[in-house]
């Protein structure tokens, strides 16, 4: 088991792909560093705060994560390690929770990296938070954190379990973009712009649902519930995906 | 060419996922122009048109998978191989993906017409024109995919950068709300709804009635953006394809 996530993690931090996402969260921060930047000096003639551009990786988030961990998770199908696990003697529930562990870390990492640069651009570049405090920085990290944990582990037991098949492709990818669609529109109904909320009964119950409990939701609007609201949404997903995943895994044909 | 073609529209006749699609749209459509789903608030108060127009945009979603997973077989099984041995040259293949592509449109574009008169939808007079721009702009999407297939012959990562066009789409739409609403000025704005109705995601919006006037700049100047776009991804998809080696 342990000689087998030693080498999955180890396969993880040296692949291409792992670093190609770091890359692109950089650039992407930066990126939106420089924009928010030049519309402070050049439209709006006002110094920057860091919320502005502290919690841009969230945004992205959800789609990076899965982007990455299929890519580097669809490698144990197309290149045949995991039949070479199986025939090395590796059972395929140590396989799968490997695999999983290696796509919540891979969250984890991405959303620490996120971070450091996020900080770093808040404390040199601007003038400090506004809206935020340091415990709520931190707070809105942590969540990020822990949806970007959720949703690697979501996405590797997805393509675990669809491995080999078309759908492993884009069902990750395109649950993530759905979602995400989803969340906006159900955000603007709970929290309206102009107004207050005009949701009642059952209909009221599913959009808070979505709002609290599902990870992805997360990265849309900074946390607004308790914390252990966050953990459960989060430990949910990622045992209801790993389960499932196992009973499909474990059943499942290897080609 | 025409062999070609004609084998590509056997096949997509027979794909599963293109006949889901189909059946999809068709139900979906009904369901949401006639409004026998119950739907209230914004979507309930529309008119029956204007539902069967803002469900139009579910087409770009499912050539999002279509697209990619259909071409990428081409490289997966080695049948551009065969069809190379054959005599046909990687161009010709190319072209008789993206037609077959335009002709998949034209009949899904066609069942969810005839889903969205049966639901109710009578306004011939905005309908046939705002459909006739969507599927424009659905095939410089569709241009678009197909040049990333082209190019990109791993099939993981052919996905990947369909949905991140998708993504990149989106969020360009909703940002270019904000920046032509608040930002930008004057020529540069002019520019920005040039920029805004490149996408099928941005003219798509324009003509649901959501979005603010100006962001359409009119039909025929839509017509001319997706057939530019339309033109530049099948040149830069069909560049120098014949001289490519395929492992």
């Amino acid at each position: 088991m342990f000689r087998n996530l030693y080498a999955d993690t180890r396969n993880i931090i040296l692949c291409r792909a792992f670093r190609i996402a770091l890359g692109v969260i950089a650039v992407y921060q930066i990126f939106n560093f420089i924009i928010f930047k030049a519309l402070y000096v050049f439209f709006l003639k006002t110094a920057m705060d860091a919320d502005t551009v502290a919690f841009t990786f969230p945004s992205i988030a959800a789609f990076l994560v899965t982007a990455a961990t299929l890519f580097i998770s669809d490698r144990e199908f197309s290149n045949g390690c995991i039949r070479n696990k199986m025939i090395s003697g590796v059972k395929r529930t140590d396989a799968f929770l490997s695999a999983v562990f290696g796509g919540m870390l891979q969250g984890a990492i991405y959303s620490f990296f996120a971070f450091c640069i996020s900080t770093i651009m808040s404390l040199a570049f601007t003038v400090g938070f506004m809206d935020y405090s340091i415990p709520e920085f931190a707070n809105y990290w942590l969540v990020t954190t822990m949806a970007c944990m959720a949703i690697g582990a979501f996405s590797t037991s997805m393509v675990m379990s669809f491995g080999g098949s078309k759908l492993s492709y884009v069902i990750g990818l395109l649950l993530a973009f759905v979602l995400k669609v989803t969340d906006t529109f159900v955000l603007d109904k709970l929290y309206p712009e102009k107004g207050y909320c005009q949701l009642t009964g059952t209909k009221l119950m599913v959009y808070r649902f979505i709002d609290r409990f599902i990870p992805y939701s997360y990265l849309m609007e900074r946390p607004h519930y308790d914390f252990a609201s966050y953990v459960i949404g989060c430990g949910g997903l990622v045992i209801i995906s790993t389960v499932v995943g196992l009973i499909i895994f474990n059943n499942k044909e290897l080609h | 060419m025409t062999n070609l073609y004609k084998a590509d529209m056997k096949r997509i006749f027979k794909n599963p996922i293109f006949i889901g699609g189909c059946i999809i749209a068709l139900i979906a459509t009904f369901a949401f122009t006639s409004n026998c789903i119950g739907l209230t608030g914004r979507f309930g108060n529309m008119e029956p048109d204007r539902r069967m127009f803002f469900i139009s945009i579910a087409m770009m979603g499912f050539f999002t998978i279509f697209v990619p997973l259909y071409s990428n077989m081409e490289y997966r099984y080695g049948v551009i191989r065969n069809k190379i041995t054959a005599g046909f040259t990687q161009k010709q293949v190319y072209f008789s993906h993206l037609l077959s592509h335009f002709t998949a449109l034209a009949v899904m574009m066609g069942l969810y017409l005839v889903a969205g008169i049966l639901g109710g939808a009578r306004d011939f007079g905005k309908m046939i024109p705002s459909n006739l721009i969507l599927f424009l702009a659905l095939c410089g999407y569709i241009s678009a995919l197909m040049l990333i297939t082209t190019r990109v012959l791993k099939i993981v990562l052919v996905s990947i950068f369909a949905f991140f066009l998708l993504n990149v789409i989106y969020m360009g739409t909703m940002i270019g709300n904000a920046l032509l609403s608040f930002v930008l000025k004057g020529a540069a704005k002019q520019v920005g709804v040039i920029v805004y109705n490149m996408s099928v995601f941005g003219q798509w919006f324009s003509r649901t009635g959501m979005a603010d006037d100006y962001v359409n700049p009119g039909s025929l100047a839509q017509v001319v953006v997706s057939s530019a776009v339309i033109l530049v991804m099948v040149f830069l998809a069909t560049v120098g394809l014949d001289k490519r080696d395929l492992k």
